[in-house]
C-alpha cells in the first residue's frame, strides 16, 4: 500500500516528531496520531494474523469497531494484549507489536491453518472433540474415554489454545494503579459529535448539569473527519459554547454499559495515551478509572459505524471502510494509497472518492444501485473520479496487500440480485461502503430491542419507556443538519420541561437542587423522526422520508452478501473478520437447523466477544435471512451485552487489590500486641493475636505454655473482636426475651447471663453474653464470626416484625475496648488495677455478676464475671482510646504473677477442653440439644425459633450431639475435619465428624470435640476411627464426654 | 464521656497521619487532618416521643429544632445530625434525656473523625463514596466506603468522615493513596 502523509491534511502537528517502536523497528509517526494513523502513514501493510485462520489482517477501519489491527502494546509487567491500533493514541516510546503469529505477523508458519480451513467450519470443535473419539491415538485414550465425554478435547486442548486465539497477557503482576469513581449529573450525553455536542451544549446553557462523555481523545465525532472547513468552524463554536455552558466533558472515556435506574458504567483511560512515568507511579495515579455514573435522563449519540460487505477474500490487507479512508486523510493527514478503488450501495461513499481524488489518488469507484445522480456525476468528472452503477467488487485479490479486484456488474433489469464477473482494476485500496449501523449498543443493555427499517437498511431505536433518548447517526439520522437541529430542538425542549418542573411544589431536598423524576421520565424519548419509527416499528418505511432522514441523494441499495452468478469466485467472504465468521459457516449453522439468530451466534461465534456485533451483525443476520428464505425483521437481532468495548479487569477492581484488597480491621491494641510478640492471624476482617512465642518456641509450644499458664495463674487475652451491641429502650428486656432462648426477663441489673439465640428454623444462630446495665439498658456480648449478622438479625427484628417495641440497636464494638483475665490468680490481678480491692472479691463480683468502676488511674471500666476458659475469670472493657493503657496496666500486674498473654491457639485449647462450642461447632446446622445446650430451652416462654425446632427432625435423639474425642493411644494426634467412623465401615459420612482439636497440656495428649450420633452415652466403651480421607491418616479414638477439664465447674465459681 | 486526667486518648491514626506534603508536587487539592478527642453520642427516639424528644434536646443543646432527615444543625458547642429516620448524632456534651424518651449511647471511641478540605475534596470523596455531593451543604448521610459503612457530614466547606475505629487505619490508607494523584496536605 502507499500510503503517504500529505501535506496541509489533518489535525495531527508535523512538526511535533513521535518516535514509536513497531515489532522492533523504529518508526516515526506525528503529535495527533493513533498508532494506526501513524503505521498506515509508515506503509505498514500486515498489523495482526487472524483468530483462526492466521491469515494476513491489516487496518479495516479507524475506531472501536476494528476487526483487524489488533496488536499488543508494552512488554514485561506492562504486555497489554488486543489493543485496537486504531484506539491506541501514539506516545513517545509506545512498543507494539503484532500478535497470534510466528516469527511474525508478516510470515507466520500458523497460516497453514488457512489451508485446512475447510474442515474447521461452524461447530468444528463440537462436532470433533465431543462424544467418540475413535480418531485418537490410543495413548491419550482410555478405556473410559473412548465412548463419550470431553476427553478428546482436554487432551487437545492446549495445542489448540496455542494456534488460536488472539494476544497473551502479560503473566507477571500488574504494576499500575486502577480507581473507581462515582458521578452523578442531570443529563448524560454519550458521543460528542455533532448531535452530542449540540445536546449538550443546549441543555447546559438552559441551566442542566451535563456530562459529556466521548471515548476519542477530540471531541467532534465526524466534524474531526469529514474535510469540510464549515464543519472545522462549527466544531470550534460548539467547543467554545460548551467550554462556556459549563459542560463537564470527559474524553478518553467509553460509555460501556447502561443499567437500571439511570446508572451508566464509563470507563476512562487516564493515563494509556502517554509514557509510563515515575511520577505517575509516585501518585498512584490510576491508568484506568471505572465511573458509576447515576443521571436523571441518558442521551445516546453514539454515531453509526460503516459496514463492509461480504465478498470473496474480503479481509485483504488494504480493504478497510471509505469512512476510515477518510478520517485517515482529514483527520491524520494520511492518504490511504495512490490507487483506490471504492465500491458502495450508498451517497456517503462519493465524498470520500472525490476527497482522495483532490488528495492526489487514482480512484474508481463503483455503486451497486443501477444509476449515478447527475450532479454527483459532474463533480466525479471533474475530479477525475472514474465511476460505474450497478457495479461492484466479486472479489480481493491478493495476499499480505491486496493487488487487484474483480469486478462484479449486474443486470438491472433482473429481480435477482446476482453478479457476473468483469474486469480486474489493480488497486493498492478497495474502500467498501456497506451502509451504515447505528451504534444501539447502549439500548440493547437495557433490554430495548432495535428495529430493522428498511428503507435506511439498519436497525433504529425500537419503542421503549425509559429516560434515554437516542440523538443523531445512532437515530439513524445522517444528514448533518438534521442531526444538529434535532439535537438541539430536544434538549431545549427537554430543558423546558424540566425548568417547568423545578417549579412545581415538591418534596425539598436538603441542600439539593429538586429534581422531580417523573416528569422528567414522561419526556419523549426520542427525536421524531425516529419517534414515528420507534412507535410504528415495521410500520417505519410509510412514516418517514428516508432519503430525508439519510440526507442522501438518492436511496442506499441493501446489498450484504455478494453473489456472483454461476460458479463462485472460491475465496473466504468474512461477515465478522474478528472471529474469522464467513459467510459459509452462517449458512452451514442455518442448513444445520440453527433457527433463532441467538443460537446460530453462539454456534459461529459471529459477534460475540469484544465486537458485540459491531462488524458482523447486520452482515451475519442478512446471510442468516437469505440461507433461511425470512426476512431480516423476521431473523431479528442479538443482544448486544455490556461492555461496548473492553473494559480491565483492574479498573473494576479499582484500588481493592493488595494490601486493600478488603478492609482490614484491627483491635486498639493491635499495635501493642505486635509489639509483645503477637503473631496475627485473620479471624474474619480482624486482625487477631494468634500466639506470642518466645525465643525457639513453635506455636505449638507456644500455646501449650499459654494454656498451661491460664490454668496455672493468669493470661490476658484481646478479645476486642467479639461483637457488642447496645439494646436500649422501655421495651429492651421484652425484645432481648423474646430473642434469646433463655428467660432474660428476669435479668436483673448488676448480672450478665449467657444466652442462645436460634433462627426462625430452630436452629442454633449464636452465643454470648446479655448484661443488664440499667433498667433500660442492655450490653450484649456476640461471637465474632456472627457479630455483624446477629446484629443485622437483631435490627430486623426490632424495625419490621415488633415495630411496636420501644427498643433501638447499636453497635458499641468499636466503641470498646475488651480484654479477658483468665486464670486462678485473675481476681488478684484486677485487684491490683482498684483503688479498692473489694470492688472484685467474690461478694462484690460474684459469678456472672457485672460492674462499672474506674480503676486507680481514673479509667472507667465495665466489668463482667464471666469464663470461656473455664478458670475464674473475666472480661473487661473500657473505652477504645484507652485500651493500650489498660493493658499495659493489666500486664505489669500479670507478668509479676509469671502470667502470660495468650492467643487464639491457646483461647482454642481451653475452650476445647471444657467443651465450649465456637463457630465451628455452632455451624447453622446445629440444635441447642445437639450442641450440649438444651438446658438453654425455657420451658414458660416463646422465643425465636421455639416452634420449629420442635419439628421431628430437630428433637431425633440419634442427632449428632457434641462430644469429645481422645485418641486410645496417647501419643497419637487427628485432625480437625476427619470424619468418625465405625472401624468395621470407614466409609461415607461415617458416625459423625471432628470439628476442633488441641493439644492439652492439662489432660497430656490430644484432644477434640466433635459431633457423633446419638451423642456420647451411645458410644461408651466403643473404639472409633477419625479418618481423614485428604491426609490419608486414620487414627483410633474414644468418644467422651464434652466436659473434658473440671467438668463440675467448680473453677470459675471460686 | 469525661477524659480521665491522667489519661490521653491514643487514635488508631497514630503514626500514620504526620504532617506535611505528600502526592502531587506543587498542588494542594486535599487537606486532611485528624479530628481527635471526638465526642459523640448517639440518641435514638420513637415516633410517639419526638415531640416531647425535641423540646428536651433544643432546651439542652440551645438548637432550635431536631434535623430532619440527611440534615446537620450547628451551634457554637454542638451539632446535631439525623443520621437514619429515628436516630441522630450529637457532636458535643452529651445530653441527660431520660431513657423512657429517647436512649442515648456513646460513640465517642467508635469512630475516627478526618476532617477533608481542599478544592479536590468531592472529587476524592467520589473515588469512594457514591454519593451526590453536588450543592451539599449542612449535609449528612450514613454511607459505604470500601465495604464499610461510614458517615460523611458536609458542612459549607469542611467535610467530615467518620470512620470505624477498627477500620479506620485501613481507610485511612487507602483514602491516602487515592488523594495522592490531587496533592495532600496532613495538618
Amino acid at each position: 500500500m502507499t500510503a503517504k502523509r500529505i501535506a496541509g491534511y489533518g489535525r495531527v502537528n508535523p512538526d511535533e516528531l513521535i518516535e514509536f517502536s513497531w515489532d522492533g523497528q523504529t518508526l516515526t509517526g506525528l503529535s495527533g496520531d493513533t498508532l494506526a494513523s501513524a503505521l498506515l502513514a509508515n506503509n505498514q501493510t500486515v498489523l495482526s494474523r487472524s483468530f483462526k485462520y492466521h491469515r494476513p489482517r491489516g487496518l479495516m477501519s479507524a475506531g472501536v469497531e476494528e476487526s483487524g489491527a489488533i496488536v499488543s502494546t508494552g512488554s514485561g509487567d506492562r504486555l497489554e494484549a488486543n489493543v485496537r491500533a486504531t484506539t491506541q493514541e501514539l506516545y513517545s516510546g509506545l512498543q507494539a507489536s503484532g500478535q497470534n503469529a510466528w516469527p511474525s505477523v508478516r510470515f507466520d508458519l500458523s497460516e497453514v491453518s488457512n489451508l485446512l480451513a475447510r474442515f474447521f467450519g461452524a461447530g468444528f470443535y463440537y462436532k470433533t472433540f465431543m462424544g467418540p473419539a475413535h480418531w485418537l491415538p490410543a495413548f491419550a485414550r482410555t478405556a473410559r474415554s473412548a465412548g463419550a465425554g470431553t476427553r478428546a478435547w482436554m487432551f487437545c486442548e492446549k495445542w489448540i489454545r496455542r494456534a488460536a486465539g488472539m494476544g497473551a497477557a502479560s503473566a507477571l503482576p500488574d504494576p499500575d494503579h486502577y480507581e473507581q469513581a462515582h458521578a452523578f449529573c442531570d443529563l448524560l450525553v454519550v458521543g460528542a459529535g455533532p448531535a452530542g455536542l449540540n445536546a449538550a451544549a443546549s441543555a447546559a446553557e438552559a441551566g442542566a448539569d451535563v456530562l459529556l462523555v466521548e471515548q476519542d481523545f477530540e471531541l467532534g465525532g465526524y466534524l474531526l473527519s469529514s474535510g469540510d472547513k464549515a464543519h472545522a468552524s462549527e466544531l470550534a463554536v460548539l467547543l467554545k459554547r460548551i467550554e462556556q455552558a459549563g459542560v463537564r466533558v470527559m474524553r478518553r472515556t467509553t460509555a460501556f454499559g447502561l443499567y437500571d435506574h439511570g446508572v451508566a458504567g464509563l470507563f476512562e483511560r487516564v493515563t494509556d495515551h502517554q509514557p509510563v512515568s515515575a511520577s505517575v507511579d509516585a501518585h498512584c495515579i490510576p491508568r484506568h478509572r471505572c465511573w458509576t455514573v447515576r443521571c436523571q435522563h441518558t442521551v445516546l449519540a453514539t454515531g453509526a459505524i460503516e459496514r463492509t460487505m461480504a465478498f470473496a477474500d474480503n479481509d485483504r490487507p488494504g480493504i478497510m471502510t471509505a469512512g476510515a479512508a477518510q478520517t485517515y486523510l482529514n483527520r491524520f493527514a494520511v492518504r490511504c494509497a495512490q490507487r483506490v478503488v471504492v465500491v458502495c450501495n450508498n451517497d456517503s461513499a462519493y465524498e470520500v472518492a472525490l476527497q482522495l481524488a483532490i488528495a492526489g489518488a487514482g480512484v474508481t469507484l463503483l455503486d451497486a444501485r443501477a444509476e449515478i445522480d447527475e450532479v454527483w456525476q459532474q463533480r466525479l468528472q471533474s475530479q477525475g473520479v472514474e465511476y460505474q452503477s450497478a457495479a461492484t467488487v466479486l472479489r480481493a485479490v491478493g495476499h499480505n496487500r491486496i493487488r487487484k479486484v474483480q469486478v462484479g456488474l449486474r443486470d438491472v433489469a433482473s429481480p435477482q440480485a446476482s453478479w457476473r464477473p468483469a474486469e480486474t482494476l489493480e488497486c493498492e485500496a478497495l474502500l467498501v461502503a456497506g451502509g451504515w449501523s447505528p451504534v444501539l449498543h447502549l439500548l440493547s443493555h437495557r433490554g430495548i430491542k432495535p428495529v430493522w427499517c428498511e428503507t435506511r437498511a439498519c436497525y433504529v431505536p425500537g419503542k421503549h419507556a425509559q429516560p434515554i433518548t437516542v440523538l443523531g447517526a445512532a437515530n439513524a439520522v445522517f444528514d448533518h443538519k438534521q442531526c444538529t437541529e434535532g439535537a438541539t430542538q430536544w434538549a431545549t425542549g427537554w430543558s423546558a420541561s424540566r425548568a417547568v418542573s423545578t417549579a412545581v411544589p415538591g418534596r425539598l431536598l436538603h441542600g439539593r437542587r429538586p429534581r422531580p423524576q417523573a416528569l422528567l421520565d414522561a419526556l419523549p424519548n426520542a427525536l421524531p423522526v425516529a419517534a414515528k419509527d420507534n412507535s410504528s416499528n415495521n410500520d417505519a418505511d410509510t412514516e418517514v422520508d428516508a432519503r430525508m432522514a439519510s440526507g442522501w441523494q438518492q436511496d442506499l441499495y441493501p446489498l450484504f452478501e455478494i453473489v456472483p452468478s454461476g460458479e463462485g469466485t472460491g475465496g473466504k467472504s468474512f461477515v465478522d473478520p474478528q472471529h474469522d465468521v464467513t459467510v459459509a459457516d452462517v449458512q452451514l449453522a442455518s442448513r444445520e437447523g440453527f433457527v433463532s439468530v441467538e443460537h446460530m451466534k453462539r454456534y459461529t461465534t459471529l459477534g460475540m466477544a469484544t465486537d458485540q456485533g459491531k462488524m458482523g451483525n447486520v452482515l451475519g443476520i442478512a446471510v442468516m435471512a437469505a440461507a433461511s428464505g425470512r426476512s431480516i425483521s423476521e431473523v431479528g437481532t442479538t443482544t448486544f451485552r455490556p461492555p461496548y468495548t473492553p473494559v480491565s479487569l483492574g479498573a473494576l477492581r479499582g484500588r481493592s487489590r493488595g494490601a486493600h484488597f478488603r478492609p482490614t480491621r484491627r483491635t486498639p491494641m493491635h499495635d501493642w500486641n505486635l509489639s509483645h510478640g503477637a503473631t496475627m492471624m485473620d479471624a474474619g476482617l480482624w486482625q487477631r493475636p494468634w500466639f506470642y512465642a518466645e525465643p525457639g518456641e513453635s506455636m505449638l509450644q507456644t500455646a501449650d505454655r499459654e494454656s498451661a499458664t491460664v490454668r496455672r495463674s493468669v493470661g490476658l487475652c484481646d478479645v476486642t473482636s467479639l461483637g457488642k451491641i447496645a439494646v436500649q429502650g422501655p421495651d429492651a428486656a421484652e425484645f432481648l426475651n423474646r430473642v434469646y432462648t433463655n428467660n432474660m426477663a428476669s435479668l436483673v441489673i448488676g448480672k450478665a447471663r449467657y444466652g442462645v439465640m436460634l433462627r426462625d428454623d430452630g436452629l442454633v444462630l449464636d452465643d454470648g453474653t446479655c448484661w443488664r446495665l440499667a433498667e433500660h439498658d442492655y450490653f450484649v456480648t456476640t461471637t465474632t464470626a456472627q457479630a455483624a449478622a446477629v446484629m443485622v438479625w437483631l435490627e430486623e427484628l426490632s424495625q419490621v416484625r415488633w415495630p411496636q417495641l420501644q427498643v433501638h440497636i447499636n453497635s458499641v464494638t468499636d466503641q470498646w475496648a475488651g480484654v479477658a483475665v483468665a486464670g486462678p490468680r485473675s481476681r488478684e490481678l484486677l485487684a491490683l488495677l482498684m483503688d479498692n480491692p473489694d470492688q472484685v472479691n467474690n461478694e462484690n463480683l460474684p459469678f456472672m455478676g457485672v460492674t462499672r468502676v474506674e480503676t486507680a488511674d481514673g479509667l472507667p471500666c465495665r466489668i463482667a464475671r464471666i469464663s470461656f476458659s473455664g478458670e475464674l475469670a473475666y472480661e473487661i472493657y473500657v473505652e477504645s482510646d484507652y485500651a493500650p493503657y489498660l493493658i499495659d496496666q493489666l500486664w505489669r500486674g500479670a507478668a509479676s504473677m509469671d502470667g502470660c498473654l495468650y492467643g487464639l491457639e491457646a483461647l482454642n485449647t481451653l475452650r476445647v477442653e471444657k467443651g465450649h462450642v465456637t463457630g465451628a461447632e455452632l455451624d447453622g446446622r446445629v440444635t441447642l440439644q445437639d450442641a450440649g445446650l438444651g438446658v438453654m430451652a425455657a420451658q414458660t416462654k416463646s422465643y425465636i425459633g421455639s416452634t420449629l425446632a420442635a419439628r421431628a427432625g430437630l428433637t431425633d435423639t440419634n442427632r449428632p450431639r457434641l462430644v469429645g474425642i481422645m485418641p486410645i493411644d496417647a501419643g497419637d494426634t487427628f485432625n480437625a475435619g476427619s470424619i468418625l467412623c465405625q472401624q468395621s465401615d470407614i466409609s461415607g459420612y461415617g458416625e459423625g465428624w471432628v470439628t476442633g482439636v488441641a493439644s492439652s497440656p492439662e489432660l497430656g495428649h490430644w484432644i477434640g470435640l466433635g459431633f457423633v450420633n446419638g451423642g456420647h452415652q451411645a458410644w461408651e466403651n466403643r473404639a472409633l476411627v477419625a479418618a481423614d480421607p485428604v491426609r490419608d491418616r486414620q487414627v483410633a479414638v474414644k468418644v467422651v464426654s464434652p466436659h473434658m477439664v473440671d467438668a463440675e465447674g467448680e473453677r470459675l465459681r471460686g | 464521656m469525661v477524659d480521665p486526667v491522667s489519661l490521653i486518648r491514643t487514635s488508631p491514626l497514630d503514626g500514620l497521619t504526620l504532617p506535611g506534603h505528600y502526592g502531587l508536587e506543587g498542588e494542594t487539592g486535599i487537606q486532611i487532618s485528624e479530628v481527635r478527642n471526638l465526642q459523640l453520642s448517639a440518641i435514638c427516639s420513637w415516633p410517639r416521643n419526638l415531640s416531647q424528644l425535641e423540646s428536651e434536646i433544643t432546651r439542652q443543646t440551645g438548637l432550635g429544632k431536631l434535623p430532619v432527615p440527611c440534615q446537620t444543625l450547628s451551634n457554637d458547642v454542638h451539632t446535631l445530625m439525623r443520621v437514619e429516620p429515628l436516630k441522630w448524632w450529637l457532636l458535643g456534651p452529651p445530653v441527660d434525656v431520660d431513657s423512657s424518651l429517647a436512649s442515648v449511647v456513646d460513640l465517642s471511641h467508635a469512630y475516627c473523625c478526618l476532617s477533608l478540605r481542599g478544592p479536590s475534596v468531592t472529587d476524592l470523596l467520589s473515588r469512594h463514596l457514591a454519593l451526590d455531593l453536588r450543592d451539599a451543604e449542612r449535609f449528612v448521610a450514613s454511607t459505604v466506603m470500601h465495604h464499610t459503612g461510614v458517615t460523611l457530614q458536609v458542612e459549607t466547606d469542611d467535610h467530615y468522615l467518620y470512620l470505624p475505629r477498627g477500620f479506620s487505619r485501613s481507610l485511612y490508607e487507602i483514602l491516602f493513596e487515592s488523594a495522592l494523584q490531587f496533592g495532600i496536605e496532613v495538618r
